[in-house]
């Protein structure tokens, strides 16, 4: 089991108004699983997408990283663990506007003891030809492309993306939606994806639907689609 | 590395910030390096020259204490016929006595009771009829106050002489050229500074806006002794004092007070006090605080610019900085790629200002003490380069640091979430609150105002900083402008006056030709009141008979004497001293007023 969740539960607190964002999830994620999460804004996917990642801990509940309870570690210990095992992928994609292409897939990749070669990376995603454009002289598409690219240039054991297509239009969202399916193949890394779109749902291993902070139903697809014929929803 | 080139480039795309900073840096290592290379060699100098020169302690003249025995041998070495001897003065003026040639025994009891060696100094002035040039020539004798030789030799022949290096370049002269004085021809044997006169002419009168002396037209001359005797007028004498002991400047003045209490000297001074030692230690000691003031301020602007700068930076880049964090980048890494800039700024800046800084320091020390006539053996102090490089590099890049992992310290979600676009500050909550029955077209216009708060304190704090910088270049260049004057001087005149040439130690009665004593330009008497009531008005063709000039009351350097020795400074805080000539034209008595009157505003 690559990470699991028992019991997991997430309350915000603004002043004396508390607010549950996640009541009492548990689950089990695979290695080499491609997971997509569904469900309407407020259930509670993404807070779950950040507790998983290390970018937020949880209020009640236990996070097992392979077998190793992590849902008690300080900022230090998260920021080592996102560090060596998370990748990120995120709606906006945060490039950053200061670097080349190369050098965002460069941030990525120093991060860790393991890289990946960052040229095949670049090549992988189709940007060979715009390795040194910024990302203001990139489509939403390829940055988002270069984000994928970042994230995974380090090797990572898992790859969350929230919303990866979110800003991207259908032709585009394929293209990134492939990559990712590609990148499960070839490198049997673990993705963790969050969508609005049901459509995407067809490419996963593994469906959750999410309503009020709790897993409403899993599903686990026999048939997995190709992204590049996802029924855009 | 390429998260710094992220920062950097980020920081560098607001490019007046980037270049405020340089240039504060780059003013504040110019002005360090500058004047601490000033300093140093000023103060390598005086020391060096000092201790190479066998400087003097104290000059003095000593009271006249002669034995009737004494008085005896006068008359008969000068055969003063019975009926002549009278008084002091006139036995001097008449029989051309130099009494210091019957001193011996009071300076042999001074050299044992102080434990210093004294020699005896005699100079001539001379004028050239031809050009009016004007020289204080001496002859090299004894172990005080060594002439330090520039260039060429001391003179050998009684047809060889010595100039200062200033006059000579003034001149156009050179080692070997001839220089005539009154119809006798010379030849310039060499360039020397003479350690006890920085200015040939004693230089009560002497006042000049952008120098001390007249060094075109004024020398210290160096002659052989024979040469010196055989020049006309008469010698004037004071003997050098030097302890015996290395003192410290503490045990000098203790030492110059015991000799000041003794009451056995006519003149007394201590060469700390000189303007060669006096002035060059207190300019020195005004640098040093200028120095340490101005440094201070400058890297304080710095430092607050610098970590304003980074501060904005780190807010305008949130959500990349959390980005990084959530790639798994530390705090501390991502902090100090922020801190590259204070790092490329302040070498480039410490380089930049270093240079320049060493690049003008010699015009500098040329400005500042060209009238000295000491010589300034050029080297620069290189600990000031590791200064001007590690001061502001530790103190900016550590201030950056604390600054940025301040704001750092915030989980990245909170980072990359940053919402501050749309949050509105507590002053604009209040006008919020304040406005909430105004129009809406006045709500907006006030609340978008407020959202620019930061920018107007940031440029009122600019404003601020560039203020007191002006302020404290203002009072730098007024400083230092006048450093000149008020070293030499202790006045505070507006016009040049007219040293008279003709008055020297042993003929007390002025010979002032057709010039008042103390001649200034455009204040003169305008009108008498005498005590009885009188008044007496002149007319345009008498009024230019006296002008004045100021004094410092304080004055270190001048003093006021009245017949029985004693200084009367403090008299110029209660009215005008004038001379002996004006008393007796207009039959003034102390208490009558003059009614002066300028021509300038």
């Amino acid at each position: 089991m690559l990470l699991s969740a028992k019991g997991l539960k997430k309350i915000y607190k603004s002043g004396e108004v508390e607010t549950s964002a996640l009541n009492g999830v548990d689950l089990d994620i695979e290695e080499g699983e491609l997971i997509v999460t569904l469900g309407p804004s407020g259930s509670g996917k993404t807070t779950l997408l950040n507790i998983f990642g290390g970018l937020d801990t949880a209020t009640e509940g236990q996070l097992l990283w392979n077998g190793k309870d992590i849902s008690k570690y300080s900022q230090q210990e998260l920021t080592l663990f996102r560090r060596d095992n998370v990748g990120f992928v995120f709606q906006n994609y945060n490039l950053l506007p200061n670097l080349t292409v190369r050098e965002n897939v460069e941030s990525g990749a120093r991060l860790s003891k393991n890289p990946l070669d960052i040229n095949k990376i670049i090549n992988t995603v189709g940007l060979s030809d715009k390795k040194d454009k910024f990302p203001y002289q990139l489509s939403g598409g390829e940055q988002q492309r270069v984000s994928i690219a970042r994230a995974i240039a380090k090797n990572p054991k898992i790859l969350f993306c929230d919303e990866p297509t979110g800003a991207l239009d259908e032709k585009n969202s394929k293209i990134v939606l492939s990559m990712l399916q590609k990148i499960n193949n070839v490198t049997d890394t673990t993705i963790f994806i969050i969508t609005h779109n049901l459509g995407i749902a067809d490419m996963a291993h593994r469906v959750i639907r999410m309503n009020d902070g709790r897993i409403a139903e899993t599903k686990i697809n026999t048939s997995i689609i190709d992204a590049a014929e996802i029924r855009w929803a | 590395m390429n998260i710094t080139k992220n920062a950097l480039r980020s920081f560098f795309s607001k490019k007046t910030q980037a270049i405020l900073a340089v240039l504060l840096i780059i003013f504040g290592v110019f002005f360090y390096t500058a004047f601490a290379n000033i300093n140093y060699v000023t103060d390598g100098a005086i020391t060096s020259y000092d201790a190479s020169q066998n400087t003097e302690d104290y000059g003095f003249i000593p009271r006249l204490k002669l034995t009737d025995e004494q008085w005896e041998v006068i008359f008969a070495d000068y055969n003063i016929p019975e009926s002549a001897q009278a008084g002091a003065d006139a036995i001097i003026q008449q029989y051309q006595v130099n009494l210091y040639d019957y001193q011996e025994d009071f300076i042999s009891q001074v050299e044992s009771k102080y434990d210093m060696t004294v020699e005896t100094s005699f100079n001539k002035m001379l004028s050239d009829e031809a050009t009016g040039h004007q020289y204080r020539v001496f002859s090299d004798t004894g172990s005080i106050n060594k002439p330090y030789i520039v260039e060429g030799s001391l003179p050998t022949t009684a047809n060889e002489l010595t100039i200062l290096p200033e006059y000579a370049k003034y001149n156009n002269l050179k080692v070997g050229d001839t220089l005539e004085i009154n119809g006798s021809e010379y030849t310039i044997s060499g360039f020397v500074y003479c350690p006890a006169y920085v200015t040939p002419i004693v230089t009560t009168n002497v006042v000049k806006e952008s120098s001390v002396y007249y060094a075109d037209t004024q020398s210290i001359i160096f002659m052989t002794e024979d040469a010196l005797n055989q020049l006309a007028g008469q010698a004037s004498y004071s003997y050098k004092g030097k302890a015996n002991q290395d003192l410290t400047s503490a045990e000098k003045n203790a030492l110059y007070n015991r000799l000041y209490d003794s009451n056995d000297f006519e003149v007394l001074d201590n060469a700390l006090d000189s303007i060669t030692h006096g002035e060059t230690y207190r300019k020195v000691n005004v640098i040093n605080i200028l120095i340490i003031a101005l440094s201070l301020v400058l890297c304080g602007a710095c430092l607050f610019v610098v970590t304003q700068v980074i501060k904005r930076r780190i807010e305008a880049d949130k959500r990349q900085i959390g980005t990084l964090k959530a790639l798994g980048y530390k705090s501390l890494e991502v902090a100090r790629s922020y801190c590259s800039f204070a790092v490329i700024i302040s070498v480039l800046g410490s380089t930049i200002g270093c240079i320049l800084g060493f690049l003008a320091y010699k015009p500098l020390i040329d400005i500042l003490y060209k009238d000295y006539n000491m010589p300034m053996n050029i080297s620069a102090d290189y600990m000031t380069l590791a200064y001007a490089f590690i001061v502001p590099l530790v103190f900016l890049v550590s201030m950056s640091l604390i600054t940025a992992l301040i704001m750092l310290k915030k989980p990245p979600l909170d980072l990359i979430r940053d919402n501050s676009d749309s949050k509105v500050n507590s002053l604009g909550r209040w006008v919020t609150r304040v406005l909430r029955k105004a129009s809406f077209e006045v709500r907006a216009k006030y609340q978008i105002a407020c959202r620019s708060v930061s920018k107007i304190v940031a440029m009122f704090s600019i404003g601020v900083v560039a203020s007191i910088l002006l302020l404290i270049g203002l009072v730098m260049s007024t400083a230092l402008g006048g450093m000149v004057d008020k070293t030499f001087t202790g006045f505070n005149v507006e016009s040049t006056v007219t040293f008279n040439m003709n008055s020297n130690i042993n003929n007390k009665q002025p010979q002032y030709e057709d010039e008042e004593i103390c001649l200034g330009k455009d204040l003169f008497i305008q009108e008498v009141r005498y005590q009885n009531g009188q008044t007496l008005t002149l007319d345009d063709a008498n009024r230019k008979i006296a002008e004045v000039i100021g004094m410092n009351p304080d004055s270190a350097y001048i003093s006021l004497i009245n017949e029985n020795g004693e200084t009367i400074n403090n008299v110029l805080t209660e009215g005008v001293v004038i001379n002996k000539v004006i008393e007796g034209k207009y039959g003034l008595q102390i208490g009558d007023r003059l009614l002066l009157n300028s021509t300038r505003q």
